[in-house]
């Protein structure tokens, strides 16, 4: 019984920013592979393109959405006031 | 970035694969954050009812009306395939309860967003914002089951299955700044009034044509829109200096000016979901569409009996003669056979 009750941990969990970012992504991965992906095999030869395939759009917009967003922040159209080196701008 | 990729994609699941889901994501999603950066300009957009939904939505019905001028467009018109069971139904629908239970958590990392972008936002964004996204789509789906039972005598699954999503959409944008339960539940209400009339609507649109969309255009991209729109709205008559939730709709003074930057913020995602979908199409069709194939099976994509494990079908039945089905092998095979027609005549 004892084993029930052990952790790898033994502090308190704490609620960081880095672990909200990591719940949103893990509740959004969850709600596009599993919801969007059941609503995808509607289609009875469907069953396994529905779920495969958002299963895939998800793995694949994970790994590339750090990429885009870098190309676009370097742009610098969504105004952060931090200039291409990170350093704070003027304004 | 991923829903609304997927949002996109599937309206043309059963036409599209993996080479099709590879240009959605480079080209679309590279469009995607772009969109997404020009919206955050004006405000953030964190549930997604303009970046997301009506993005993704407009974006594959763009695609979906390019890819129907393919070289099967006689197929596509008979889309003899194009069929349902109560078992597909069913994973769908199971689908629909998960979205409803895990999209609220896109308003969860709301503070690290609304750091970077501006001081003009609600604060207790991660409050108010995930109950308001589960009050709105409960009242959807509420609403799409009763408006189904009037239009229909009885409920379309697909009605009540669509409620979550169309919920989801209306209140995706609006959610962090309703500070009130009433806001929340009326937009889901009318959402769930207009889908089971979208439903209708997009059944006879797509009736005998080869340009269709599986469930894009009405549910996404209008609910999307018309989310966007009621933001607009509940940030004119809302004040962000009182912090909290109250009984009073007092709306003076009006603040249109913060209405209209959203409204901006709408049609410009709209003519870049438009162009995204343009160059998706196009690309999509250059690369793929001419090519024959089954559509809307997974056969086109998925190799299904065989997975390199299980004897083929036409061992099984050579064991069965040699060994019986009274030996232990011939009986399992036996019975992996009879499961695999029961499970063919289910489908």
């Amino acid at each position: 019984m004892y084993g029930f009750y052990a952790r790898t941990a033994s502090y308190n969990i704490f609620v960081t920013d880095g672990l909200r970012e990591y719940l949103a992504a893990v509740g959004i991965a969850i709600a596009t592979i599993i919801g969007l992906g059941g609503i995808m095999s509607y289609v009875t030869g469907l069953k396994w393109s529905g779920f495969g395939f958002a299963l895939l759009i998800t793995v694949l917009c994970y790994q590339y959405y750090f990429l885009v967003n870098a190309f676009w922040t370097k742009t610098d159209i969504q105004p952060t006031n931090r200039d291409i080196n990170n350093q704070p701008t003027q304004t | 970035m991923a829903l609304t990729i997927t949002i996109a994609f599937s309206a043309v699941v059963g036409r599209a694969g993996p080479l099709e889901i590879l240009i959605f994501v480079m080209i679309g999603g590279f469009l995607y954050e772009l969109n997404r950066q020009i919206v955050a300009q004006v405000n953030i957009d964190i549930g997604g009812s303009i970046t997301i939904f009506m993005f993704g939505g407009i974006m594959g019905t763009i695609t979906s009306l390019i890819l129907g001028f393919s070289a099967q467009k006689e197929e596509l018109v008979k889309r003899t395939n194009y069929t349902t069971s109560r078992f597909n139904t069913t994973m769908a629908f199971l689908g629909s309860a998960f979205f409803w239970v895990f999209y609220p958590t896109i308003f969860y990392d709301v503070p690290n967003i609304a750091a970077t972008t501006g001081t003009r936002t609600a604060p207790f964004l991660d409050q108010n914002g995930m109950i308001n996204a589960y009050w709105g789509i409960s009242a959807c789906v509420v609403t799409s089951l009763a408006m189904s039972a009037v239009m229909n005598g009885r409920i379309r699954i697909k009605d009540l299955m669509y409620g979550t999503f169309a919920g989801a959409a209306i209140v995706g944008t609006s959610a962090p700044h309703i500070f009130n339960p009433v806001g929340a539940i009326v937009l889901g209400m009318i959402a769930g009034l207009l889908q089971p009339l979208f439903n209708l609507a997009e059944e006879k649109i797509a009736k005998g044509r080869a340009v269709f969309s599986t469930c894009a255009p009405f549910l996404f991209a209008v609910q999307g829109l018309l989310g966007s729109l009621a933001t607009g709205i509940f940030r004119a008559i809302f004040n962000n200096g009182e912090y909290r939730f109250n009984s009073s709709l007092y709306p003076y003074p009006y603040r249109w000016a913060e209405a209209g930057e959203y409204y901006r913020a709408t049609f410009i995602s709209f003519g870049i979901a438009i162009g995204a979908g343009v160059l998706v199409g196009l690309f999509s069709w250059c690369v793929t569409a001419q090519t024959s194939r089954d559509y809307f099976e997974d056969v086109a994509y998925w190799i299904v009996r065989d997975d390199g494990l299980r004897p083929q079908r036409a061992e099984v039945k050579e064991e069965e003669d040699i060994k019986g089905a009274h030996s232990y092998i011939g009986a399992v095979n036996w019975l992996y056979c009879c499961a695999c027609n029961d499970l063919n005549d289910l489908t």
